[in-house]
């Protein structure tokens, strides 16, 4: 019973936040992605979910390098599909820039095999 | 430099061959739907990208021709990511609603593109410039095509007006998945708009600008006016911003479309509440506690609220 209470402390704290980070149209209105949506009684487990997400997300932009405030706004500006799939694998999604080194050097290297082996 | 790009068109050349990718798309005009031969966006502005942003120049390119102006290094802060030295995709969108467009991703067809090219939509593209297994992700807009000549224009690169052979392009845009998306002003419909898509696309607009959501929810609603979603969605931007005028007639406008809509009874019924309303308010909330559904707990608590008091 003990252990039990103990574990469920921080899924309190973690409800809670995810009261305070609800957008809040102050009284009970249904909010637009709700009717959209047709989740139903696992809404509640859904939230902490999608706050467990946005968290690893701002987490994982930071560690590639994005300061903390930009961070917390881009991932407020992210849908809750987006945050999903970055939750799942930002470091797999292909990011659209220039060629970096690493690719230069391997570039360069297959090619010169490519001409030695000729 | 030159033995360097020599190098690379060695290698490229040789291992493409061996490299398996999406089949090629079907760039015809549709002989039952036809549009013009070709199209262009002159006035689309051209961002010379910066070491490795082509992200945020794409972005400013986008934007700038949906009469959105920003500027590149701005947008950087939005989409760039230092350690990847590049930008994803969900960001790209995401920052395209920050500045207040709708962005809306197309079907990954050649179909899509060359429609939205022809109603002057500029289309983001996500394009692997290399191989599967050894991949340069790039972004770049589409402004124009040329069916005669097999051509697409774009903005790429450090490039302000790039021709490329559309099989060229095809198999470097078929690597991404055929990615694509138009970042459009809240007045304008993509001309290949999907009523679930659109309104979806609005919806994750209404959280990050939602006086920009709130005129894409009225261009959705004249092409479909009784979507419930945009509707709802009218009625929460207006009681966001203080205008439960304008929310009360959406929410009516809501329960008239749809009387087996819950959540439409269940607004409808605080904003009676609110504006004073009991005797209305007690009805819509038994309404929508009638109607019941998953949010039935909440259509109980609106009810108690207004019968509470």
């Amino acid at each position: 019973m003990k252990k039990n209470s103990a574990r469920l402390a921080p899924i309190a704290l973690l409800a809670l936040a995810v009261g305070f980070h609800t957008p809040a149209l102050h009284a009970e209105l249904v909010t637009t992605p709700d009717v959209a949506s047709h989740e139903s009684a696992d809404a509640d487990r859904a939230k902490v979910q999608r706050f467990l997400e946005q968290a690893t997300v701002k987490e994982r932009l930071q560690a590639m390098g994005v300061d903390g405030i930009a961070a917390a706004d881009r991932v407020a500006a992210l849908d809750q599909q987006e945050i999903h799939a970055l939750a799942q694998r930002i470091d797999s999604m292909p990011a659209g820039g220039n060629i970096t080194t690493m690719e230069w050097i391997l570039i360069v290297l297959i090619a010169i095999l490519v001409v030695v082996a000729l | 430099m030159k033995l360097r790009a020599a190098c690379l068109s060695v290698a490229a050349a040789l291992l493409l061959a061996a490299c398996a990718s999406l089949p090629s798309g079907d760039w015809g005009n549709p002989p039952g739907d036809p549009f013009p031969a070709w199209a262009e966006r002159t006035d689309a502005p051209f961002h010379p990208q910066e070491e490795y942003q082509c992200g945020p120049a794409a972005l400013a390119t986008a934007l700038g021709s949906a009469g959105i102006r920003r500027a590149p290094e701005d947008l950087v802060n939005e989409v760039y990511i230092p350690a990847r030295q590049g930008s994803l995709q969900p960001e790209m969108l995401a920052a395209a609603r920050r500045s207040g467009a709708v962005a809306y991703p197309l079907a990954p067809e050649p179909l899509a593109l060359l429609k939205e090219l022809a109603a002057g939509h500029p289309v983001v593209v996500l394009q692997n410039l290399l191989l599967d297994w050894m991949p340069q992700w790039h972004y770049a807009v589409v402004v124009g095509y040329d069916l005669r000549s097999r051509e697409l224009v774009l903005r790429s690169g450090r490039e302000q007006r790039l021709v490329m052979d559309i099989d060229a392009f095809d198999r470097s845009w078929a690597k991404s998945g055929r990615w694509a998306f138009v970042a459009l002003p809240p007045d304008r419909l993509p001309a290949t708009a999907a009523e679930a898509e659109y309104v979806s696309a609005v919806m994750a607009l209404e959280r990050v600008a939602p006086a920009a959501a709130e005129g894409a929810y009225r261009t959705a609603l004249g092409t479909w006016p009784h979507n419930l979603v945009a509707r709802m969605g009218l009625g929460n931007v207006a009681y966001g911003r203080g205008d439960s005028e304008a929310a009360e007639a959406a929410f009516r406008r809501a329960v008239a479309d749809h009387p087996e809509s819950g959540d439409a009874w269940n607004n409808l019924a605080q904003i009676l509440h609110e504006r004073g309303q009991a005797q209305a308010a007690r009805q819509a909330a038994e309404r929508a506690v009638a109607t019941g559904g998953p949010r039935l707990p909440t259509y109980r608590r609106t009810l108690e609220s207004i019968a509470g008091r």
